[in-house]
């Protein structure tokens, strides 16, 4: 339709605001600034989006007004409804280059500061108890990865994506940096909250960056942590931006166009329930761990490792274990913690200097609880309500083992 | 606006979209140690609150934002909300009335608007208001999650819910369809399925309280041993009472009809039926939530 036969169906129906909208798009297209410009404003005036505050942003551009554009353009991010424009995308990024108070960086230079690359020298035997996990690990991911040849005659590949999941401070990225360290290949760690914080595209293309990178860096491991945040489920995202995040995930995920053959994707997660089940189809991450908090043996372990260094009486540490059921690793840290500061405060209060002892930590026990039982308790939702689902298979199987289903 | 706090805006929120509440905090905290007047940031800090159930806060936090930006179009919509979730729906209906007369056709606000008016019984306006807004924009999600419960509420068949109908075409995964059809199935007495669909919404959201007691609801009612209450459950008080008008005249009738024994055995089944309709949906309840507070 023509700018004309569009006014003049305004005429009939002048609340159409996506009439308004062509109609505004024609104007502008014909150079009529003035005219366009206020039909945006009606246009925002009418119903607050988006689209109406891009067209203002293209007007101000087209006077000269940069800046102005520029602000209009990030407000309109805001909205549900925003879809990048190509042009104002170019001003942004040449503002990136011409202010450093604004500037965006989108670079290598970024890649290298938000993600971690080593070759880490943690190995499982550095991981206290979960021995059936490190059984299943090493069948699953890593002797493939080693010796590719002999799966490869049983039409087994190496590389793909393993979901680490379970109550947060069990251990998921120590296990993941012990399955790199396993493997001996290069480890890229991605801090996840900054990707999500970056600007439209620019998280994509740290993405597209990232998986470039590992895959010059072969063999290679990729871990993300919180995959969650990066891969929230879309049918829940109300941002285009989020949405965009997953497709470009699953696209690398997918190796569109290239090889992950020899790159092993790793990603921990404390809310399976949020990552988008696309990413959990065969490809991506079809295997899906569950990382449960340590059993008796590893709680003993963990113990006697973190009290090492520390004035203690001698300990039966399996029975002290026996009272941290549920206990993830954090938990016992922050129980020795609290065991110190008893010590200390009687100590600082003229009491003679004496080690900690078993009492000392039975009284921290009466003052806290295991952090993982809210988890479980959502867990046992999932188990009892959602049933049907064989992804939470394991957890259930935990969870009837310690009488919680 | 620096670059540095625009990182901040974004990053609390995509923490916000997450549900991530502390984490969203955190950075509208470290945006506002830069800014401390930071418009944007504010009204973060109040919706986080909202998101929190914090609708004191939230409000006062959100006034403070106005107060600076009369014109701050998502806080005046945020400010309705948290009236409306505060009850105070004179209140919400004002602030709604005030942006419908600034965007007239903005269909989401015609929505929220039908919501408020929904919460305050009014059936019909409600309707119309979604009409209204699904004129202007026919895939306007809460007009027709709106338009959905009014059909509930007036206990329409299942097959004659038309916005349900709409809502599940559109986008038959999205929460707010399944959440209405759970609710719909319930109504209609289809308990099996409201389970089914339930046990869906709980795979996406098990922390969820209103989507717990959803699947509580339908597991309770799906239950084998509910089946003999079947009649009581469909038709409500109405079937109690028939229930006893009947076993009366039955147990009166059949006096005569029957051996003294076989009598007493038609009355013990009578009552052990009453006994067992009144006594055993809460035991079964509470045994279904077995260590569900724990």
């Amino acid at each position: 339709m023509t700018a004309r036969e569009l006014e003049a169906a305004l005429l009939v129906n002048p609340f159409d605001t996506d009439l308004r909208l062509a109609y505004a798009r024609a104007l502008l297209d014909s150079h009529e600034l003035d005219a366009a410009r206020l039909q945006f404003e009606l246009c925002g005036k009418q119903s607050a989006s988006a689209r109406a505050l891009v067209g203002q942003a293209l007007i101000e551009m087209r006077l000269g007004a940069n800046d102005k554009a520029l602000k209009l353009y990030r407000l309109a991010r805001q909205f549900a409804d925003f879809s990048a424009d190509p042009t104002l995308e170019n001003l942004n990024d040449q503002a990136r280059t011409i202010g450093p108070e604004r500037a965006i960086p989108a670079s290598e230079a970024t890649l290298s500061a938000r993600v971690l690359i080593e070759r880490p020298r943690v190995r499982f035997n550095d991981v206290a108890g979960l021995e059936g996990l490190k059984k299943t690990l090493r069948l699953q991911i890593i002797e493939p990865f080693l010796k590719p040849g002999l799966f490869a005659r049983f039409k087994k590949t190496a590389g793909g994506g393993v979901l680490l999941y379970g109550p947060p401070g069990c251990g998921k990225t120590l296990m993941a940096r012990a399955v790199a360290g396993e493997c001996n290949a290069e480890f890229f760690s991605v801090g996840v909250s900054e990707i999500v914080s970056m600007w439209f595209g620019e998280s994509e293309s740290m993405l597209a960056q990232l998986f470039a990178k590992a895959r010059a860096h072969k063999p290679a491991v990729l871990f993300f942590d919180e995959l969650d945040a990066l891969a929230f489920s879309r049918a829940k995202a109300s941002s285009e931006h989020s949405r965009r995040i997953v497709n470009e995930f699953l696209a690398q995920l997918d190796g569109l166009g290239n090889d992950n053959a020899e790159i092993l994707i790793l990603a921990a997660t404390n809310m399976p329930w949020d990552v988008d089940p696309a990413m959990k189809r065969s490809g991506r991450f079809a295997r899906q761990v569950f990382v449960p908090p340590p059993d008796l043996q590893a709680r003993a372990d963990m113990l006697k490792m973190r009290l090492l260094d520390v004035p203690h009486e001698p300990l039966d540490h399996l029975r002290v274990a026996q009272e941290l059921t549920h206990f993830s690793g954090a938990d016992i840290d922050g129980l020795i913690d609290l065991a110190k500061e008893r010590v200390l405060s009687d100590i600082l209060d003229g009491a003679p200097e004496r080690p900690i002892s078993a009492r000392d930590l039975r009284d921290a026990l009466s003052e806290m609880s295991a952090s993982t039982l809210d988890w479980l308790r959502t867990a046992r939702n999932l188990v009892r309500y959602a049933g049907g689902d064989a992804s939470y298979r394991e957890v259930d199987v935990y969870l009837k083992a310690h009488g919680l289903a | 606006m620096s670059a540095e706090l625009e990182r901040h805006i974004s990053e609390a929120s995509a923490w916000l979209e997450r549900d991530r509440l502390d984490r969203a905090a955190e950075a509208i905290a470290r945006g506002l140690a830069l800014d401390p007047n930071s418009v944007e940031l504010r009204y973060l800090g109040a919706l986080l609150e909202y998101e929190r159930d914090d609708f004191s806060a939230a409000a006062s936090a959100n006034d403070a934002v106005l107060r600076d930006a009369p014109a701050h179009y998502a806080a005046r919509v945020l400010a309705a909300r948290v009236a409306r979730a505060q009850t105070d729906l004179a209140r919400a209906e004002t602030i709604q009335l005030e942006l419908l007369s600034d965007y007239p056709a903005d269909e989401n606000l015609l929505a929220e608007y039908a919501l408020t008016v929904l919460h305050g019984g009014q059936f019909e306006k409600a309707s119309q208001l979604s009409a209204e807004a699904l004129r202007v924009n026919p895939s306007c999600q809460l007009a027709l999650v709106v338009l959905g419960y009014i059909d509930i509420l007036r206990e329409k068949p299942v097959n004659q819910q038309h916005a349900l109908q709409t809502l599940l075409q559109q986008n038959p995964s999205a929460r707010h369809a399944l959440n209405l059809l759970a609710h719909a199935q319930l109504g209609a007495h289809r308990p099996q399925d409201a389970r089914e669909v339930a046990a869906q919404l709980v795979r996406e959201q098990p922390n969820d309280p209103a989507t717990l007691s959803l699947a509580r609801a339908a597991r309770l009612q799906s239950h084998w041993s509910m089946l003999p209450l079947w009649p009581l459950m469909r038709y409500g008080w109405g079937a109690s009472i028939a229930l006893y008008v009947l076993g009366v005249v039955v147990i009166r009738g059949s006096r005569e009809m029957l051996s003294p024994n076989w009598h007493f055995a038609l009355v013990m089944l009578w009552v052990s039926y009453i006994i067992y309709s009144w006594i055993w949906p809460p035991l079964l309840k509470r045994w279904l939530e077995r260590g569900e507070k724990s």
